[in-house]
């Protein structure tokens, strides 16, 4: 946490600054460099408001916010309405209404801060609490003095982008698990000190001599304290051996419920007779243990739980359907087959339909992946999903909300998601054999002490039964798990689904899908070459391109901060802009086009856009979709291990193939549609190849639902995340190698844990039945060796 | 060592005590959100001192 920023960072967001910015916000007497208009109004805005703390204590190596764009402000009055509402707001008085955000870029303790300093001085706030781990903001507001969506544009204008989602029942139900946890943890960490105190006095009286009257009441002390923890803290290993029983099979808590209340009871029957042994130290401290294992492991499952929940932002679609000549806007959901609606550039089409204008450019990339935009003539489908790149579009619907090719997509990943090879628990396979023996063992013992020596039977058994309590055993899974998702966490990587440790085992094929898991989805400028001053070239071209809703127009329109406007401007869709400035005509477009005036010329580089004036061609430009820098490095790494690499795209061959031996990928399937992809998983599956799915776009959703371990990025589409069951949150590929390598060093630190801990156990069983182990060094002993085995999965915090 | 009988009965309404107490805290929902906490202090802190300072032009 510090407020020095490095040179050449925006002061607000941490980017790099573009070259050729110069923005800057002042800050305590400096003038900070920030990076676009938005970064600057947002700091604007937050220094403007006195609340210049956030930038003393934000934490400066966690990713920062970024702005949201002007244009998704305005849409948010859909909020304000009352049928909208009546989903996720609840009325609590009057006016007062109550809802909980979900805000994605809060980062430390000081967005929170932020967050309710702004709202306190909002006229009609009632409450607002920012939860920092949830990423979630609770609000109450006086409806009659301030509107949802004005609160939701405030948060907007401090950078914060906070949206209704659709709340998860599972969560409240974790929710209310965790609350119970800590009691219980809270119960059995203190009743353990006092009862581990007092056990020392005994410890100590085994060696001297403690009278008979004082060790009696140490002992009905020690139960005093053991009592809640056997009857409340243990609660949840007896419910789960309880339902494992019911359900015909034996699993974990089985034998661990045994121990605890089989020592439990033997050692209360000590205290009544006034002889025999106590275990009520080693009884509270399996408990303590045990509980903080699954209480970890019940963390890191709410928060990857939390994390897909607030993904599922509640986004109403509004529609524009032409009504008696005029234009009225209702829900998506209201759109009926016929209905004519109108959208407006830059739009997404709320519904499947058919083009009545003469031709239209649509962003198909939401379901294609294709991130160049197709074009359609009148009476050609358009498909919900997909974006508006051109003027206003006119289109008649033919599918709504459920029959939508969108819709589609989801159900496939719904039944991808229902096929998915299942994991077996290892671990409650060996739980069966464990107590199977355990029982035999101890029934034996019991039978033939009582033959030969009835006084020390009943506490020779127990003392077996408290050396072999398979506690250590029981928390060589959970502690290494636990220990490889906080690891992985810290790495910003995101795990989900638990297949991550069974499916390393065999894993030998990643597949990747190419637009914005290979590359950075975004056109950029790669090359270029000049053949007249270069000033000039570029003032030129980004005074046109700026005028383009082209997406490769995007790349080009930032070249100079002096664009030359143009005189007169004409756009042929699919072919370039023709232009005038100050007398002379211009030609900008893709190579055919140029060619009109220069039949002749050709291109030397895989130039795709080109300027000319009637007299010469001045500049090519090739402009693609970047290959991301560590692309290649993953590859080769992952070769090196012995593992295929595929790559699917929905792209067209060529483009496919120039990318793949860039990359030297060890195969190619490219036009694949959402159902090729997943058809193409299954058969590899079927031919017994574990596969890894990396992929980001609505279209992979499918896809990475049927794999057996699935991957995307936290820009990916939200249907995409939904899928995945790790999502690396700082956009680098190379972590697909860190998770592998975490992976397969748990599997590691697993095997260790469990040798050690059944090593340990078949160790001291026969010499507990042979009455040789004394009842302190049976808790003793298992206590050390579940020590042993939570420090071995400590190793995996270490990075 | 026959003071022990006395210290120990006291040493357990303690424990009772701290147990009220943490369920308390448990069920005001002071578990909820740990991470934040700490940062807290030092944010209000902060905002007191800079309201002490007269260039603040803030109307409330």
């Amino acid at each position: 946490m510090a407020s020095d920023v490095e040179d050449g960072v925006c002061f607000h967001c941490l980017q790099p600054i573009p070259h050729g910015v110069e923005l800057s916000v002042a800050f305590q007497g400096d003038d900070k460099a920030v990076c676009c208009a938005g970064c600057q109004a947002v700091a604007e805005t937050i220094i403007e408001h006195g609340l210049t703390a956030y930038y003393k204590h934000r934490d400066l190596d966690k990713p920062q916010q970024t702005p949201l764009l002007p244009e998704q402000l305005k849409e948010l009055d859909v909020y304000d309405n009352p049928d909208v509402q009546s989903d996720f707001v609840r009325n609590t008085g009057d006016h007062s209404k109550q809802t909980t955000l979900t805000v994605n870029n809060i980062t430390c303790g000081a967005c929170a801060w932020l967050i309710e300093r702004e709202l306190a001085k909002t006229p009609g706030m009632i409450k607002s609490v920012v939860n920092v781990s949830n990423q979630r903001l609770h609000i109450e507001w006086d409806g009659s003095i301030i509107k949802l969506s004005d609160i939701i544009a405030r948060l907007a204008r401090i950078g914060y982008q906070a949206l209704p989602f659709q709340q998860n029942q599972i969560e409240a139900n974790i929710n209310a698990r965790r609350k119970g946890f800590i009691k219980r943890l809270g119960v059995a960490g203190l009743a353990t000190m006092q009862v581990m105190m007092i056990a020392f006095a005994l410890y100590f009286g085994v060696v001297s001599d403690l009278d008979p009257t004082t060790q009696q009441y140490l002992w009905v002390v020690s139960l005093v304290f053991a009592t809640p923890v056997i009857l409340y803290s243990g609660q949840p290993f007896y419910k789960s051996a309880l339902k494992s029983i019911q359900a015909g099979s034996v699993n974990m808590d089985v034998p661990v419920s045994i121990a605890l209340i089989g020592a439990y009871i033997a050692s209360l029957y000590a205290v009544i007779i006034g002889r025999g042994e106590v275990y009520f130290e080693s009884i509270s401290m399996f408990t303590f243990f045990l509980l903080t294992g699954r209480f970890l492991e019940l963390l890191a499952k709410e928060k990857a739980l939390k994390f897909s929940t607030n993904r599922l932002t509640y986004m109403p679609n509004l529609a524009h359907r032409e009504y008696d000549g005029g234009l009225e806007d209702i829900a998506a959901k209201q759109l009926k087959i016929n209905d004519i609606i109108v959208i407006k550039p830059g739009e997404t089409i709320p519904a499947d339909g058919v083009l009545l204008s003469d031709k239209a450019s649509v962003d198909e990339s939401l379901l294609t992946g294709e991130s160049r935009p197709v074009t359609k003539a009148t009476g050609d489908g358009i498909v919900a999903g997909s974006v508006n790149q051109s003027a206003t579009l006119r289109i008649k619907v033919t599918a709504t909300a459920q029959q939508t090719v969108l819709a589609g997509i989801v159900a496939m990943q719904d039944a991808a998601l229902a096929d998915k090879p299942k994991v077996q628990k290892a671990i409650d396979h060996i739980a069966q054999y464990f107590v199977m023996t355990l029982l035999a063992i101890a029934a034996v013992t019991f039978l033939v002490w009582s033959w030969f020596d009835p006084d020390h039977a009943l506490w020779v058994t127990l003392a077996v039964l408290v050396a072999t309590c398979p506690c250590a055993l029981s928390l060589a899974a959970p502690t290494s798990i636990t220990g490889a998702v906080h690891r992985l966490n810290r790495m910003n990587v995101l795990v989900k689904g638990a297949q991550l440790l069974e499916s390393v085992k065999h894993l030998d094929t990643v597949v990747f899908d190419k637009t914005g898991t290979l590359t950075y989805g975004q056109f950029k400028l790669i090359a270029r070459e000049d053949y007249a001053d270069i000033d000039t070239i570029n003032a030129i071209v980004s005074g046109l391109e700026q005028r383009s809703e082209h997406p490769i127009a995007a790349a080009l329109s930032q070249l100079s901060d002096q664009p030359t406007s143009p005189d007169a401007i004409q756009n042929y869709p699919g072919q370039g802009i023709l232009a005038e400035i100050a007398g002379t005509d211009y030609r900008l477009g893709r190579c055919e086009f140029i060619q009109i005036w220069h039949p002749n010329w050709q291109p030397k580089r895989q130039s795709n856009v080109i300027l000319a004036n009637r007299q010469a061609v001045l500049a090519e430009f090739q402009v693609d979709d970047e290959v991301r820098e560590d692309s290649h490095d993953v590859i080769s790494a992952l070769k090196l291990q012995g593992i295929r690499t595929i790559m699917l795209t929905g792209d067209s061959d060529a483009r496919a193939q120039t990318l793949a031996s860039q990359l030297d990928i060890d195969e190619v399937l490219s036009e694949q549609s959402p159902a090729d992809k997943v058809d193409t998983i299954k058969s590899l599956q079927q031919q017994k190849h574990t596969v890894w799915m990396i992929g980001d776009g609505i279209n992979d959703s499918p896809v990475l639902a049927q794999a057996d371990l699935s991957m995307t990025f936290a820009h990916a589409s939200d249907m995409a995340q939904t899928a995945a069951d790790v999502v690396l949150l700082n956009d680098q590929l190379t972590r697909v190698l860190d998770v592998i390598e975490t992976a397969r060093k748990t599997r590691i630190i697993m095997r260790e844990n469990f040798i050690w801990a059944a090593g340990y156990n078949l160790t001291i069983l026969p010499i507990a039945a042979l009455g040789l182990v004394a009842p302190w060094a049976a808790a003793l002993g298992m206590s050390l060796s579940s020590l042993v085995v939570v420090a071995n999965s400590l190793r995996l915090y270490r990075l | 060592m026959s003071v022990i009988y006395a210290l120990i009965p006291v040493a357990i309404l303690f424990v009772i005590l701290a147990v009220v107490i943490f369920f308390w805290a448990v069920r005001s929902n002071q578990f909820e959100d740990i991470e934040r906490q700490g940062m807290t202090i030092l944010m209000d802190d902060d905002d007191e001192k800079e309201q002490k300072k007269p260039n603040d032009d803030r109307s409330d």
